[in-house]
């Protein structure tokens, strides 16, 4: 017997041309596209690799995943479609024809997601002492792995452990050893993958040491009548308090013929100046301008002698010949030189010691006290202004609705409208 | 004198001074609770009647409303909630066989059993190439040989293998199409079976003799297997003619065809079949009468040789002990 051979000829699908990867960021539609050339009565289907899940097959999404759309054109491009797309979405995923044997490509999803820095195990602001040493850490998620850069603010470079320095630097550790007072300042941690938005996080290096002090004429000599100052600098952290006093430890009173200004210089540096004028017998000595804060205390010795009048070249003479010189001391030094002061005092006078040192230590916490009380009274105003804000737009909003109610004839407790 | 009255007046100036900071720090301290804690009273105040003047627009309605502000909230809740929300997520019934045994050339059956389908669809997937087998009751691929089976309002989805062939063994997959799917694997082992007849393929049987056959399937998949008896194209049952029995144990996956006093029709082609398995046969020839005579008078001339190998036994015993007792009598005589 002859079979009748059917007049339609079925070609066999295939492929036109490979699946395109894609790489799309988190949150964002995907796309993945299967052309296929003489579909004929057979039928295109999506899967996901990995999860061996069936996404589509025709026009019809199989899955109950509402992101999961699918769109053809002629029946030759079949286009799926990933909205909102998430990490977990990254894979392959294949497109297959129902042949027997089957037919079937693979494309790669690459879902990319914007650095973010973790809270933990990144570090937050530090407070060291200085000499110790101090590791930064910063560690972020992201895909890409993100790279994580260092860099000071407002171009300070960072000196590595070598002593070199560079304006920026790679690592989730920064590490400074030995820590000095120069290192103090912000940090910034930089992440960065390629995908927009770069993050960075600030963290503050705070360095405490104890004062120090400088003193660039040690020995001055004036005339007497005229004026004269006196110049000490002192480098602290925590900013310290700063004030002069005499041989015996009286403190130098502010007003009259004294006038004594600090002045910063720079983030832990200060200036300190006493101005005398005029001067007469009693104004001639030994000085010390003493700076002091949590972590200890030092003082600096100038001692002003009296010129005669009629001496004026020898005095010009004298003060070239001294001016190159300097001394610095330390708080560990201080107590030696507070017992030579115990040692200078009147022996017939115990009680008046005692009152003396008393109301010393008086006046310096009282000095301390009250920069603190200013850096309230700052927050406290920040508060009030906070709370002005939203309850003068609900006083505005009141009154306008108040107008309405006059309209409406509408009638309130007495109560709320005394408020209002 | 002079310099110890300056002292003191040095001292009494500087306290002074300290302790105009300590007031103004008090005066910043209490004023600043009682400020706030008046703006937050009219904050709040303010906020009631604005929520108050927000009320619908109809005036009976608003004064109610103001009271049953909890029973609107709840209403509007309510409506939030679509009716026909379908919450329980379908589940697999475990208790089907996930490992299936086939034969090569049979149909192999796997039975996936979902609970709460709901609108999802149930797929079978071949797992090696991830080939589409069936969706629902719709088959994917177009190689013929798979079937999806489904009887309506049952919870049973099968996959129908055909003709399964050795390339068929592998992983099999029944996925419900949630999100994320869910799904169970099963395993398809193909074996080929042969059953098999202990005996030549060839036998020659004199006729009235009795006729053992041992027919055994091991291989053949399942816990019980029916095994049958075929004499040419015809089974082979006792009606043929009496004198003719099968014993067959399908636990065992054994039989034994047993024909007794066998006769010229008896020669054939006798097969073995059995369940999944593919079939074994042998030839039977019956001997005619004569041959079975001249047996017999072989048997007859054997009989008769036994005796003489006897009495030659019985003659050598007799010379040999005889000369050897008068040959021990005269030694010991001579010595003496």
């Amino acid at each position: 017997q002859r079979v009748e051979v059917p007049a339609e000829v079925i070609v066999d699908p295939k492929f036109s041309s490979p699946i395109v990867n894609m790489t799309a960021p988190v949150g964002r539609d995907a796309f993945l596209t299967c052309v296929v050339q003489d579909l004929g009565p057979y039928k295109v289907a999506w899967l996901r690799v990995d999860t061996q899940t069936i996404l589509t097959i025709q026009n019809h999404v199989i899955t109950k995943n509402q992101r999961i759309g699918i769109a053809n054109s002629e029946h030759k491009t079949w286009t799926m479609r990933i909205k909102d797309i998430k990490e977990s979405d990254k894979g392959w995923y294949m497109c297959q024809i129902n042949t027997d044997p089957m037919k079937s490509q693979m494309g790669y999803l690459d879902v990319v997601v914007p650095p973010d820095i973790l809270d933990y195990p990144t570090s937050t602001d530090m407070v060291v002492r200085e000499g110790s040493n101090v590791t930064l850490k910063c560690a972020a998620t992201g895909s890409p792995e993100p790279t994580i850069t260092w860099r000071r603010e407002s171009g300070v470079p960072i000196e590595l452990a070598t002593g070199e320095e560079v304006m920026s630097i790679e690592g989730t550790d920064l590490v400074i050893p030995n820590v000095r007072r120069h290192h103090m300042g912000a940090y910034l941690c930089i992440a960065s993958n390629g995908v927009p938005p770069s993050v960075s996080k600030r963290i503050t290096l705070v360095v405490h040491f104890p004062p120090m002090i400088t003193v660039q004429n040690q020995l001055i000599g004036a005339v007497e009548g005229k004026g004269v100052t006196l110049d000490c600098e002192s480098e602290a952290y925590p900013k310290s308090i700063n004030y002069w006093t005499r041989e015996r430890g009286e403190i130098v009173p502010p007003g009259g013929k004294y006038s004594a200004n600090v002045t910063e210089i720079g983030g832990y540096r200060n200036s300190m100046r006493l101005h005398i004028n005029p001067l007469t017998q009693a104004e001639f000595g030994s000085y010390r301008c003493v700076a002091k804060n949590s972590l200890g205390d030092t003082d600096g010795t100038i001692k002003l002698y009296r010129i005669p009048p009629n001496a004026v070249n020898y005095v010009e003479n004298f003060e070239a010949r001294h001016k190159g010189k300097k001394r610095t001391k330390s708080s560990e030094s201080h107590h030696p030189a507070r017992a030579q002061e115990h040692s200078g005092e009147d022996m017939e006078n115990p009680g008046k010691r005692k009152a003396d040192l008393s109301l010393g230590a008086e006046s310096i916490d009282s000095i301390y006290g009250n920069s603190a009380a200013g850096s309230r009274r700052r927050q406290d105003l920040g508060g009030v202004l906070l709370l002005l804000l939203p309850v003068a737009v609900a006083v505005a909003m009141s009154l306008a609705t108040a107008g309405v109610m006059r309209e409406t004839q509408m009638t309130l407790p007495p109560q709320t409208l005394t408020h209002v | 004198m002079r310099w110890r009255h300056a002292v003191r007046a040095t001292f009494t100036s500087t306290t002074a001074t300290e302790s105009s900071p300590l007031i103004g720090k008090v005066i910043s301290n209490s004023r600043a609770p009682q400020i706030a804690h008046e703006m937050l009273v009219e904050y709040f105040m303010a906020l009631l009647v604005i929520m108050g003047l927000t009320a619908p627009v109809d005036k009976q309605s608003r004064r109610s409303s103001q009271y049953f502000g909890h029973l609107a909230a709840a209403e509007e809740l309510s409506n939030l909630i679509p009716d026909n929300y379908d919450a329980i997520d379908p589940v697999f019934d475990n208790t089907t066989d996930r490992e299936v045994i086939a034969a090569l050339g049979t149909t192999a059956r796997l039975h996936c059993r979902v609970r709460h389908l709901g609108d999802r669809a149930v797929s079978w997937i071949r797992q090696r190439d991830l080939h589409i087998l069936t969706i629902g009751i719709m088959t994917y691929t177009n190689d013929q040989r798979f079937l999806a089976r489904h009887i309506d309002n049952s919870d049973e989805w099968v996959l129908k293998i055909v003709s399964v062939q050795q390339r068929d063994a592998g992983v099999y997959e029944c996925q419900v199409s949630t999100e994320p799917k869910i799904s169970l694997a099963y395993k398809l082992v193909v074996v080929t079976s042969k059953a098999q007849i202990l005996a030549n393929r060839e036998l020659f049987i004199q006729s009235g003799s009795d006729i053992n056959l041992t027919c055994i399937a091991p291989q053949a998949p399942g816990p019980y297997t029916h095994m049958l008896w075929h004499k040419d194209t015809e089974l082979v049952s006792d009606s043929a003619r009496g004198g003719i029995r099968v014993e067959s144990e399908q636990q065992m996956k054994t039989s034994n065809l047993v024909i007794s006093r066998v006769q010229h029709t008896d020669s054939g082609n006798y097969t073995c079949s059995a369940d999944n398995s593919n079939s074994d046969s042998v030839f039977v020839h019956i001997i005619k009468s004569e041959q079975h005579a001249a047996m017999q008078h072989e048997l007859g001339s054997r009989l008769l040789l036994p005796p003489l190998p006897l009495l030659l036994l019985a003659v050598l015993l007799v010379v040999l002990l005889g000369p050897t007792s008068s040959l021990q009598i005269r030694t010991p005589l001579s010595t003496r």
